[in-house]
């Protein structure tokens, strides 16, 4: 009995060593993957999510990016309500085409979104291939 | 690199854009007080229909005797300008950066489209540097001028595919590229890449006097 609980806890022990970073970042996705896009003419742009949300957020004092809805928000930045959008992609607000002039088209909408903020806070990528890396 | 950039694809755009078009309007206004001084005539004798349709003719390839004259010359030529204009205005991250500036876009090259043109600009400028160098009537006018005049071009061409393809240091190519893009743009009025004016004043004028004068075709 002992052996199996021995074997019993080092399973338990293995399994919360491997989870325990997935339990605490959101996802490990280095790139943007995005398959809205019927054709796509750049690489991905590189984009190290959990940097962002933890580490970037805390050197550079942008409280707002810890909040997920910063990005992942839902009736657009700016709002007063807190809203997430966590798990619903931005393509499903933000059409590559949208027929809506007033929506900002998915392109765009990452554009603004990131480089509005290396711009501002003059670190970050800002041209192309500084994100689109081949 | 962030300050430089910004730099160059912000304020720098408007120096570039007016001293461009001041530019051509100042070389305009020589141009035509000169032809009062020299020439007062051509404003009795000038008519915009022999012009317009000495500068039309002047745009259709081998419509021209001169052009059929030099069948090698001609293709290569209309290839290079045609795809030195578009390029620049049509290219994606171009009206990209237009549309996240101003708010506005249009119709865009697919990306394999736009190198395949840069290329041939740059194939067409390494013709003219051999033809200049080979052929006794091209080396005879040539000066040292004509051959910085296509670095002058080549190098927007260049530095962008090289940018395009990451190729050596990213961030040092993409300043070159904009950089040489501004050094092109500021020195059409002030170089022979005025022609882009000059071409059009000069079908006018010869065009007028041809057609409407000597009653003879200038082409
Ligand atoms: C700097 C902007 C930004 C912030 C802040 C942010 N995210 Fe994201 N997140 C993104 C982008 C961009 C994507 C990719 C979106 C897509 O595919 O539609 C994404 C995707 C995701 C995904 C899907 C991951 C995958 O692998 O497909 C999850 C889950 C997620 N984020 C969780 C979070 C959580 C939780 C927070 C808050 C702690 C957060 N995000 C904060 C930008 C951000
Ligand atoms: C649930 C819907 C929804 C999702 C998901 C969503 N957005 Fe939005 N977003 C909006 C709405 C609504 C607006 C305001 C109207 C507009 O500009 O399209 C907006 C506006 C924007 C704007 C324009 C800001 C401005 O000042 O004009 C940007 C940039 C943006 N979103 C980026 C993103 C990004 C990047 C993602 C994915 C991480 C995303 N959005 C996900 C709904 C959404
Ligand atoms: C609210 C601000 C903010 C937003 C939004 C933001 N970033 Fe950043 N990002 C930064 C800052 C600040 C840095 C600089 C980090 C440094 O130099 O240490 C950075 C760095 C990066 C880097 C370089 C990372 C590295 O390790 O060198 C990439 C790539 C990047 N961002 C991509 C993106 C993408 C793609 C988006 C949009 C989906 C985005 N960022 C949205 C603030 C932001
Ligand atoms: C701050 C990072 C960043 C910068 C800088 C940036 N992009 Fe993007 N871009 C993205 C992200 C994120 C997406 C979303 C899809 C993806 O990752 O491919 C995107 C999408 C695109 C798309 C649509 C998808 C495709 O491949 O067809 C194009 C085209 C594009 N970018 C071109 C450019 C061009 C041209 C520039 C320079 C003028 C540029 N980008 C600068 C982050 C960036």
């Amino acid at each position: 009995m002992p052996k199996k609980l021995a074997y019993l806890m080092g399973a338990i022990a293995i399994t919360v060593f491997f989870l325990a970073p997935a339990l605490y970042s959101q996802t490990d996705m280095t790139h943007v993957i995005e398959d809205a896009y019927p054709s796509k003419e750049r690489p991905p742009s590189v984009f190290p999510h959990d940097e962002h949300t933890y580490e970037i957020a805390e050197e550079f004092d942008l409280d707002g990016m810890s909040d997920c809805y910063f990005c992942h928000h839902y009736d657009g930045p700016d709002q007063d309500h807190m809203d997430m959008s966590v798990g619903i992609p931005c393509s499903d607000c933000h059409p590559v085409d949208p027929v809506d002039p007033d929506v900002t088209a998915l392109t765009m909408a990452y554009h603004e979104l990131c480089k509005g903020c290396h711009i501002q806070e003059k670190a970050g990528p800002i041209a192309c291939g500084e994100c689109h890396v081949r | 690199m962030h300050t430089v950039y910004i730099f160059l694809t912000g304020p720098m755009v408007w120096v570039s854009l007016l001293i461009l078009v001041f530019g051509l309007i100042g070389k305009f206004i020589y141009l035509t007080s000169m032809a009062k001084k020299r020439d007062p005539w051509i404003f009795n004798y000038f008519q915009f229909k022999y012009a317009i349709k000495s500068i039309l003719i002047w745009l259709v390839p081998f419509a021209t005797m001169n052009m059929r004259r030099n069948p090698v010359m001609t293709v290569v030529t209309f290839v290079f300008h045609i795809c030195l204009i578009i390029v620049p205005i049509f290219a994606l991250a171009h009206v990209i950066m237009w549309e996240e500036a101003w708010g506005i876009s249009w119709w865009t090259l697919p990306e394999t489209v736009a190198v395949t043109m840069s290329f041939l600009v740059l194939g067409g400028i390494l013709f003219f540097i051999i033809r200049r160098m080979k052929l006794p009537e091209a080396r005879y006018v040539t000066r040292v001028q004509d051959y910085f005049i296509l670095l002058i071009v080549a190098l927007p061409f260049l530095t962008g595919l090289l940018a395009y393809y990451q190729i050596f240091n990213y961030q040092l190519m993409i300043i070159l590229h904009v950089a040489a893009g501004h050094i092109m743009l500021i020195a059409i009025p002030f170089t022979w890449l005025s022609h882009l004016l000059l071409f059009p004043m000069l079908r006018g004028y010869v065009g007028s006097e041809f057609q409407g004068v000597r009653n003879v075709k200038d082409w």
